[in-house]
């Protein structure tokens, strides 16, 4: 493949591929606590992030890093507090960090300007070999909590209610899973970029959901459309010559559509072993016996 | 049917001591001056007309609504400090999230044995799983998402899953509102298997009917002079009836229908 002559396109296909897998993780558990556009406000905030580093000379995924994790602990916090002004709260954060974001960065000066864009819709040139070395680590660390603590997150955001009556610490989960969507918008910064981070974690949800019935196979499935729009989005925003971001996401959206026209025959087809297992039960079944 | 569980966790101690409780929302007394105590072993129905704080007493027995004063002990211990979870097998009416994202009956049946002591433990307890599916007679559901069950499917599905957790206290908030028949009396059979087991039960209903020959106890609560407890006996037809707590129409025959054997399960 000729595309991997390029040691730049390599880092950028191994970083995407980090993401792919990663984003769906936290996604599956996002779209169950009905917080799909959580990632969208992570990466206002990861943007501010950004701009800072810009300002101060420092590298830019770890500030980024240190900004959205410090974001998702306040978020978290004012959310616990209240849930309308914590609706209120998250908004003034989200625009607070786009705008301090593209601020910082122009008050920069320089070339950071035009790298603006590498950070909002992703680039393909930019993943350096530390910035890999850092999302390898954080995509480490983001796997082996939720081996950890996923069964427990996965309660919290079934209902937080029956969570805590089984001794699981509702705020702490809570907030663990909003600090890990923090590290992996940072996960995603470099190749989808900050404005469609998001839509990776979620869409890849959205069209498992279409084919599954359980948690597990839609975590499966998802990072199975995670991966491949990754891969296959970095391919083809390098032969289109566009921001791999957009082209990620517009690979994972059709990806989405071919699973909800899968999801027809497939429902039929449940429904139609459904139906033959229950006349076959009927069939088996003792006349005037309780099973 | 094994009762070795529940045996193991009888204690000569109150499941639930309740002392002068009361719950405030926003300046209105829901709950007031609340003492209760309730024995191992007890099945009681807590009673009342809508907005007379049934739930809000239960939620509030858990913990999962503040006091605005009084005390709770559960199994003996204050509600702050209690740890042992796994012995209680709470049941809402629906689950706050479902369908969010697909969750299959067997995936919301196994969580119930997700805390953090199992943090590590990677076996998926499926034999617990299984017999707490087969109690409910759901077994043949097992992979099906959650949210293509009708109501009382799911509310089954849910006391399954406080069985497969090993609990031997169960507090299920309106097991029967909003189901069928059918599935009343099949609740009724689940719930007798619970009495059967020497669990403690404390049902929150307005329909005592499907449940008239479990109860061993009735709680009615209203807005009374010295409180929110109405009446606290037993379930005596007349008593109730005369605080509207006894239902006719609602009135079925669990006596009659076959008992299905349910177990109480090793956690």
């Amino acid at each position: 493949m000729p595309l991997l002559q390029y040691d730049f396109l390599q880092r950028a296909l191994v970083a995407a591929a980090i993401v792919g897998l990663v984003a769906p993780i936290i996604g599956v558990f996002l779209v169950q606590r009905r917080l799909a556009l959580l990632g969208d406000g992570m990466g206002h905030v990861a943007l501010a992030g950004v701009g800072i580093a810009f300002l101060f000379g420092t590298a830019p995924v770890p500030t980024a890093l240190v900004a959205a994790a410090v974001g998702a602990v306040v978020i978290e916090l004012i959310r616990a507090k209240s849930r309308t002004a914590g609706d209120l709260a998250l908004a003034l954060i989200f625009y607070g960090g786009i705008a301090g974001g593209v601020m910082f960065t122009y008050l920069a000066g320089g070339k950071s300007s035009a790298a603006l864009n590498q950070y909002l819709f992703g680039s393909l040139s930019t993943v350096s070999t530390t910035d890999l070395a850092w999302l390898a680590v954080v995509a480490l660390v983001v796997v082996a909590v939720i081996a950890t603590f996923g069964r427990e997150i996965f309660v919290m955001a079934l209902d937080p209610d029956l969570a805590r009556t089984q001794g699981i610490r509702v705020t702490a989960m809570s907030m663990l899973l909003t600090v890990l969507a923090a590290l992996t918008v940072v996960i995603g910064m470099r190749t989808v970029g900050l404005l469609l981070v998001s839509a990776i974690m979620i869409v890849p949800v959205a069209a498992a959901q279409q084919l599954t019935r359980g948690f597990r196979t839609t975590a499966m499935v998802g990072i199975v459309v995670g991966e491949l729009s990754a891969v296959l989005g970095l391919v083809s925003s390098y032969r289109l010559d566009v921001p791999p971001g957009p082209a990620i996401v517009m690979v994972a959206l059709l990806m989405f559509g071919l699973c909800s026209a899968l999801a027809v025959p497939v429902r039929r087809r449940r429904a139609h072993s459904a139906a033959s297992t229950a006349d076959t039960a009927a069939d088996n079944e003792p006349s005037g016996v309780h099973a | 049917m094994t009762h070795d569980h529940a045996l193991a966790h009888t204690d000569t101690g109150a499941v639930f001591s309740v002392a002068r409780a009361c719950v405030t929302f926003d300046g209105d007394c829901v709950v007031d001056e609340v003492d209760l105590t309730i024995a191992t072993g007890e099945f009681v129905a807590v009673l009342g007309e809508n907005g007379t704080g049934k739930t809000t007493l239960v939620r509030a027995m858990l913990g999962l609504t503040p006091l605005s004063h009084g005390s709770v002990r559960l199994h003996g211990a204050p509600l702050e400090s209690f740890k042992d979870w796994g012995r209680i097998g709470y049941v809402p009416q629906r689950l706050l999230s479902s369908g969010a994202v697909p969750t299959s009956v067997r995936e919301v049946v196994a969580s119930a044995l997700w805390g953090p002591r199992a943090r590590f433990r990677r076996s998926l307890h499926a034999a617990s799983v299984e017999r707490a599916l087969r109690d409910v007679e759901l077994w043949d559901r097992r992979d099906d998402r959650l949210d293509t069950l009708s109501g009382g499917q799911q509310r089954r599905v849910l006391i399954a899953r406080a069985l497969a957790g090993g609990a031997d206290t169960f507090v299920l908030d309106e097991p029967t509102a909003g189901i069928d028949t059918e599935s009343q009396s099949r609740l009724a059979l689940t719930l007798r298997g619970l009495k059967e087991s020497g669990a403690t039960v404390v049902v929150v209903t307005h329909e005592i009917g499907a449940l008239s020959d479990l109860v061993t106890r009735a709680l009615v609560l209203g807005r009374g002079e010295h409180g929110s407890v109405l009446y606290d006996g037993p379930p005596r037809r007349e008593e109730l009836a005369h605080h509207h707590a006894w239902h006719h129409s609602e009135e079925l025959a669990p006596a009659e229908l076959p008992v299905a054997p349910v177990t109480l399960l090793e956690g």
